[in-house]
C-alpha cells in the first residue's frame, strides 16, 4: 500500500547544512496498524510530513497504492491528501471559527464532491463518543476530545492511510488507552494506520514497532 | 448547518466574524479610505461644475464697474455679499458704439434690507429686458415667458417658492421663478426688470432708505455688460473702452475666471495630493496588517493544508477575507463621506468662496461605483503579499513554527 524507498531528508545549506531523514527504507500493508518512537529531533515529524506530500524530500522515492507521488503538482498533491490520506497532527489542529461537525465536514467540502457529509460526520463522532458535542465550538473541548475530533476528521474521507503525529503526547493515560484502541480499530476496518509517538510514552503498539534514531529507521 | 459546503468565501466570513476586533480594525481603514477617495472625488467635481457654471452664467466677456468697485463686483459674483454703486447711464451709449461691441447692456443693482425679506440681505440686480444678454437666457430655462412688471426671479439659495410673495421695502412682489443653483453669488440675488426695480427703488426712497444720493435708475447703471463681437480681440477693446470712458474700471470675465480656477486648481491639487498619500499609507497599512494576521493565523492554514487545501485555497481564503473587508469599508465610507459632504456642502462652497456646485446625481452616482471598485480591489491587491506568503510557505515549517 505505502513504500518508501531509501528516503533522504537534508535541511539548510552549507554548513548548517544536516540530514534529518536518512535511507528510510519502510513497506505499510493495508490494515496494518505501524508505530515508529522516536525521541524528539529525531525525524518523525519529518517523515510524516514527506509521506502526506508536505515536504519534497532530498532522495528517495514514495510508493502510494503503487504509484510514485513525490512528482505530483501542487493540486494533485492537495487531492490525494484530501481524499486518501488522513493526517492527524501534531499538537493543537482545531480551526476555532467553525463547529465540531463543521471541523469534521472540512476535508469533504475541500474538493467538489457529490453527497452530504452530515451523516458520515456524525457516525464518526460517534464511534469517537463525541456526539454530543457536534454543534460546540472547539475552545470547549478538553485536550483529549480535541484529539479525537481531529483523528475523527482525518477518518472523513474514508482514507487508506491515517498518519498521527505524536497523537496521545498531552494526554493522560485513560485517554491514551481510548485513542490507542481506536486506531486498533480503525486498522481493523482496514485503513492502515502510521503513529509515531515519543519514546518517553514508550509505547509498543501495533502490529509493528520501529524505533527512529537520528534520522535512521531501525526495526 | 445549513446544507452548504464552506468555500473559500463561507470561510473567509467565518474567519472574519471570530477576528471580530481584527476586522472592525481593518474595516475601519478601509472605511477612511474609501470616504477620503468618495469625498475628495465629489469635492473636485463640485470645484469644477462650480466653475463651467460661472462661465456660463456670466455671459458677458467685459464688465465695466465704477472705478473703485472691482472688489465689490467680485464679491457679488464669488461670495454673493451685497453691495451697489452706480455711473451714469450716458456711459453705456458711448461704449455701445465702440468697435468689436456685439452686444451691450446694463444692469442696476439694489441691496435689501436686514433680513426683511429673506435670511440675509440680498442683491437686487436690475436688468434692461431689450438689451439684456446675460440674464434672461438662463431665466429661460426656468422661465419661458417675458417676466412682468412687479415680478422677480430669485437665486435657488433664496428660500422662496415659486408662486409665492417677496415682501421688500413694505411692498410685495411676485416670484415667478427660482434659477437652478450656479454655486456662485449669483444664487443670492434677485432679478427683475429695470422698471420693477425702479419701483423698489421708489418704495424704498419713500421708506427714507438712501442708497447713494443721485442714484436715480433713469440716469443710473452699476455695470455695463459687453459681448465682445466673435473674432475680435478682448484685450484691444478692453484698451479702447479705457481711452473712452474716465473713471471706470474694465473687468474681463476670463482673468475673473482665470483667477477662480487658479485657485480652484490649488484646492483639487491639495485634494487629490491628499487622497493619493491617504491611498499609498492605506495600502501600506492594510498589506501590513494582512501580513501580520496571515503570521497570526499559520496554523489555521497548515491545518487546512494538511486537509487537503491546495495553495490556491488558501489565498482564495486571504483574497476573500480582504476583498470582503474592503467592500465593507467601501460602502461605509462612502456612505459616511456622502453624510459630510451633501449636507453640508453649502457651507463647504462658503468656506472655500470659490463657485461650488453638486455635480448631476448620475455623476454623483459614477463616483460611487469607481470610489467602491476601487476600494474593493484595494483590499485584495494590499492581502496579495499576505496571501503568496501563506501559500507558499512550506506547511511543515508553518507547523514548527505554530507549535
Ligand atoms: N525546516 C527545518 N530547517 C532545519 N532543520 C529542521 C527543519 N525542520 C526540522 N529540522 C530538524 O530536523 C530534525 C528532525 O525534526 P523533526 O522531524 O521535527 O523531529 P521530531 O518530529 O522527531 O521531533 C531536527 O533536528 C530538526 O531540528
Ligand atoms: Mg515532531
Amino acid at each position: 500500500m505505502l513504500e518508501i524507498e531509501n528516503l533522504g531528508k537534508r535541511y539548510g545549506r552549507d554548513e548548517n547544512e544536516r540530514w534529518a531523514l536518512k535511507n528510510v527504507q519502510l513497506t505499510v500493508e493495508a490494515g496494518e496498524f505501524i508505530s515508529i518512537i522516536g525521541r524528539s529531533g529525531s525525524g518523525k515529524s519529518t517523515l510524516l510530513n514527506l509521506i502526506a506530500g508536505l515536504l519534497k524530500p532530498t532522495i528517495g522515492e514514495i510508493y502510494f497504492q503503487g504509484n510514485a507521488i513525490l512528482n505530483l503538482n501542487d493540486k494533485d498533491a492537495s487531492q490525494l491528501r484530501n481524499t486518501k490520506i488522513g493526517y492527524v497532527m501534531q499538537g493543537y489542529g482545531a480551526l476555532d471559527h467553525l463547529t465540531v461537525l463543521e471541523n469534521l465536514c472540512l476535508p469533504f467540502w475541500l474538493f467538489p464532491r457529490k453527497g452530504e457529509p452530515r451523516k458520515r460526520a456524525e457516525q464518526l463522532l460517534k464511534q469517537v463518543g463525541l456526539l454530543e458535542y457536534a454543534d460546540t465550538y472547539p475552545t470547549k473541548l478538553s485536550g483529549g476530545e480535541l484529539k479525537r475530533v481531529a483523528i475523527a476528521r482525518a477518518l472523513m474521507n474514508e482514507p487508506a492511510l491515517l498518519l498521527a503525529d505524536e497523537p496521545t503526547g498531552d494526554l493522560d493515560e485513560s485517554n491514551t488507552k481510548n485513542i490507542l484502541a481506536l486506531f486498533r480499530d480503525i486498522a481493523d476496518q482496514g485503513t492502515s494506520v502510521l503513529m509515531v509517538t515519543h519514546e518517553m510514552d514508550a509505547l509498543s503498539y501495533g502490529d509493528k514497532v520501529y524505533r527512529m534514531e537520528a534520522g535512521q529507521l531501525i526495526k | 448547518m445549513k446544507e452548504h459546503r464552506l468555500s473559500p468565501f463561507q470561510l473567509a466570513i467565518r474567519n472574519l466574524r471570530r477576528g471580530i476586533t481584527r476586522t472592525t480594525g481593518l474595516v475601519i481603514l478601509a472605511t477612511l479610505l474609501s470616504a477620503v477617495v468618495f469625498g475628495g472625488s465629489i469635492l473636485t467635481f463640485c470645484l469644477q461644475n462650480g466653475l463651467k457654471n460661472m462661465k456660463e452664467r456670466l455671459g458677458a466677456d467685459i464688465m465695466v464697474v465704477p472705478v473703485e468697485n472691482q472688489s465689490e463686483l467680485e464679491a457679488i459674483l464669488l461670495k454673493g455679499e451685497p453691495s451697489c454703486f452706480y455711473f451714469k447711464k450716458s456711459l453705456e451709449e458711448k461704449v455701445k458704439n465702440l468697435k468689436g461691441v456685439e452686444k451691450c447692456t446694463s444692469q442696476f443693482f439694489l441691496t435689501s434690507l436686514d433680513a426683511e425679506c429673506c435670511d440675509a440681505r440680498v442683491q437686487l440686480i436690475g436688468f434692461d429686458p431689450d438689451t439684456d444678454f446675460s440674464v434672461q437666457p438662463w431665466i429661460q430655462k426656468t422661465y419661458k415667458e417675458r417676466l412682468s412688471d412687479g415680478a422677480v426671479i430669485i437665486g435657488s439659495d433664496i428660500h422662496l417658492e415659486q408662486g409665492k410673495k417677496l415682501k421688500l421695502f413694505d411692498m410685495e412682489y411676485d416670484v415667478a421663478a427660482k434659477l437652478d443653483k450656479t454655486g456662485t453669488g449669483l444664487d443670492q440675488a434677485v432679478y427683475a426688470t429695470t422698471d420693477t426695480i425702479k419701483k423698489m427703488y421708489e418704495a424704498a426712497y419713500a421708506k427714507g432708505q438712501r442708497f447713494l444720493e443721485e442714484a436715480d435708475p433713469d440716469f443710473y447703471v452699476s455695470s455695463i455688460l459687453i459681448r465682445v463681437e466673435e473674432g475680435f480681440d478682448v484685450k484691444e477693446l478692453v484698451k479702447s473702452i479705457r481711452k473712452e470712458l474716465g473713471g471706470v474700471q474694465v473687468v474681463e470675465s476670463q482673468s475673473m475666471i482665470t483667477g477662480t480656477a487658479e485657485n480652484m486648481k490649488q484646492v483639487a491639487l491639495f485634494l487629490y495630493l491628499f487622497s493619493g498619500l491617504f491611498l499609498m499609507t492605506a495600502i501600506i497599512a492594510l498589506g501590513l496588517a494582512f501580513v501580520l494576521s496571515a503570521n497570526e493565523r499559520k496554523r489555521e492554514f497548515a491545518i487546512l493544508r494538511t486537509l487537503g487545501a491546495t495553495r490556491k485555497k488558501l489565498a482564495g481564503i486571504i483574497l476573500w477575507e480582504a476583498g470582503l473587508i474592503s467592500l465593507i469599508g467601501g460602502i461605509i465610507g462612502i456612505v459616511i463621506a456622502a453624510m459630510i459632504v451633501f449636507p453640508f456642502h453649502v457651507y463647504l462652497g462658503d468656506k472655500l468662496g470659490m463657485p461650488y456646485v453638486l455635480p448631476p446625481l448620475a455623476q454623483i452616482l459614477g463616483t460611487g461605483v469607481v470610489t467602491l471598485l476601487v476600494a474593493v480591489m484595494i483590499g485584495p491587491l494590499a492581502a496579495v503579499t499576505a496571501a503568496i506568503k501563506i501559500s507558499h510557505a512550506e506547511t511543515y515549517l508553518i507547523m514548527r513554527e505554530g507549535n
